[in-house]
């Protein structure tokens, strides 16, 4: 389709978006990797109301490229509605061909994403509340852990866990406080195909080692072979079920609260299990594991769709108040 | 500091709130609930909620008005008790909001002939459920607690009439995902003093 530009008589010249995006993610937090979120659609019964039957599962999908231009970040007057748009941001996403050559993303992996749709959301990243550190692993007192296997050291980037371990545990210096954040993300991969993912346990709490349970169910998650896969869920209180996409398969996902997790409390500790590595074989590869405040955008409509790039008009419509969440909670 | 002062829109503001959080209402022998108060299907706001402090489905009560409904000679009435006080009857009037939002959901039990099936109450269904129950509630309320003066409400408040008007704006609000409804009530009380 030929977006506005192109029908004003100077056309202009094809854009690299993909090179725009590289630039402006170096230079500044306009452009990130956004995650897609289409929530569960359920079949609708004979008078137009949805049942409790799935029609199509959430779709969770990380690492779309997208440069977001905010009008209003946060508005915080109160109106005569419950709800309120609170925000307004356009935000520019590679062509849908582009879009749909990712492997989450490509129909031929997934059949339930189409395009981007009104009131589809796209979670920006905020703010890092907490970064974990995989740049090194200190010796004495080494932050990282390993569960059988070799002690895990890093390539300056990553986390690099070897041998037959079965899972790394790493712990916070001093305890930090994450009530601010809502996400959790990191990107894993692994050597061989011989590795799942079986779950992510974060303890926070010093004195009670609360526990919070992430556990990928159906099917097994197996990691993929030197290539990240990256995984970005949400860290809230309530969640019970969410989702992790590998190459455009679904893996349902529980969030289970192990002892009344306290979101008020510091973080101790999060930790990866995995089952199936090789004796002195595979070697599991952990970065960019941070716990990030997010914010939602809501498409609100579409500005423009052309062969370079689309243009979306997002609202955002509920946003926290973390002094409030700490006051009241 | 003043000792049990009068506090009348309070006491009926606060016994509103917790009838609607309750969802109960009176049956042929005995009393239902169409919702669970805890945890709470249905949240319950005296006030319009902050967007950070919202949760659907939600019941908003909200005071828009309040003032005398008549005097009488003397300013002289005379409590339940039959003890005399000063006073007037005196109005309050509410509007009632139900909001609903797609992700909102409640699980209603129906029995049918082949047997209870538990069923997600969704949008315009839900929105419906809530109306009608809303108003049942509101039909039965039962200030027995404020009358009588109960723990946490010092002065008692007795109740005269109320005047439930129905519930009329319903609608989809497509800007902000939500299904809407309003409704009005007026309560009269004794302003006794």
């Amino acid at each position: 389709m030929p977006g506005l530009v192109g029908s004003q008589g100077v056309r202009a010249g094809a854009l690299n978006m993909g090179r725009i995006f590289r630039a402006l993610r170096y230079r500044t937090e306009q452009a990130q990797y956004v995650v897609y979120n289409r929530p569960t659609i359920y079949k609708t019964d004979a008078y137009g109301v949805p049942s409790g039957t799935v029609g199509s599962e959430e779709i969770l999908l990380p690492d779309l490229q997208a440069i977001i231009r905010p009008a209003v970040t946060a508005d915080y007057q109160q109106q005569r509605q419950g709800s309120n748009i609170i925000g307004a941001a356009r935000i520019y996403t590679p062509n849908i061909t582009t879009i749909k050559n990712y492997d989450n993303f490509n129909q031929n992996n997934n059949t339930d994403f189409n395009e981007i749709e009104g009131w589809d959301k796209l979670i920006t990243n905020y703010r890092t509340v907490y970064s974990v550190f995989t740049s090194g692993n200190s010796n004495p007192n080494p932050e990282w852990v390993n569960t059988g296997g070799n002690t895990p050291i890093s390539d300056g980037e990553s986390i690099l866990v070897s041998g037959n371990s079965t899972a790394v545990t790493y712990t916070t210096t001093g305890n930090k406080n994450v009530l601010e954040a809502d996400r959790l993300r990191f990107k894993i991969k692994t050597n061989d195909t011989n590795v799942v993912l079986s779950s992510i346990i974060l303890t926070n709490d010093p004195s009670a080692n609360k526990t919070l349970t992430i556990t990928p169910t159906t099917p097994a998650l197996t990691l993929t072979e030197d290539e990240w896969l990256t995984i970005d869920v949400p860290y809230v209180s309530g969640t019970t079920a969410t989702s992790i996409f590998k190459g455009g398969t679904r893996h349902a996902t529980t969030v289970a609260d192990g002892g009344n997790y306290d979101y008020e409390k510091d973080l101790v500790s999060v930790k990866f299990n995995w089952t199936g590595p090789a004796t002195n074989a595979d070697i599991v590869y952990l970065k960019d594991v941070e716990l990030y405040k997010s914010v939602s955008w809501h498409v609100h409509s579409l500005k423009d769709m052309t062969d370079g790039y689309i243009i979306f008009d997002c609202v955002r419509t509920q946003g926290r108040n973390d002094s409030r969440r700490r006051a009241y909670e | 500091m003043p000792t049990n002062p009068p506090d009348h829109l309070n006491n009926i503001e606060r016994a509103l709130i917790d009838k609607l959080r309750s969802g109960t209402y009176k049956t042929v022998g005995g009393s239902a609930t169409a919702w669970s108060a805890d945890p709470p299907d249905v949240t319950v706001y005296g006030q319009f909620p902050t967007t950070d402090d919202v949760s659907y489905p939600c019941l908003i009560v909200e005071m828009v008005a309040n003032g005398v409904e008549a005097q009488f000679m003397g300013q002289n009435i005379t409590k339940n008790d039959g003890t005399a006080a000063k006073g007037e009857l005196y109005g309050i009037g509410f509007n009632i909001y139900v909001m609903v939002d797609r992700a909102s959901s409640i699980k209603i039990t129906n029995t049918t002939s082949g047997g209870n099936i538990e069923q997600p109450y969704k949008e315009r269904r839900l929105l419906n459920y809530l109306m009608l129950n809303g108003a049942n509630v509101l039909m039965d309320l039962d200030f027995a607690d404020i009358v009588k003066g109960a723990a946490g409400t010092p002065a008692a408040t007795e109740i005269d009439e109320r005047h439930f008007s129905g519930f009329r704006n319903i609608g989809y609000d497509p800007a902000l995902e939500l299904w809407t409804t309003q409704a009005s009530m007026v309560i009269t009380f004794k302003n006794s003093r």
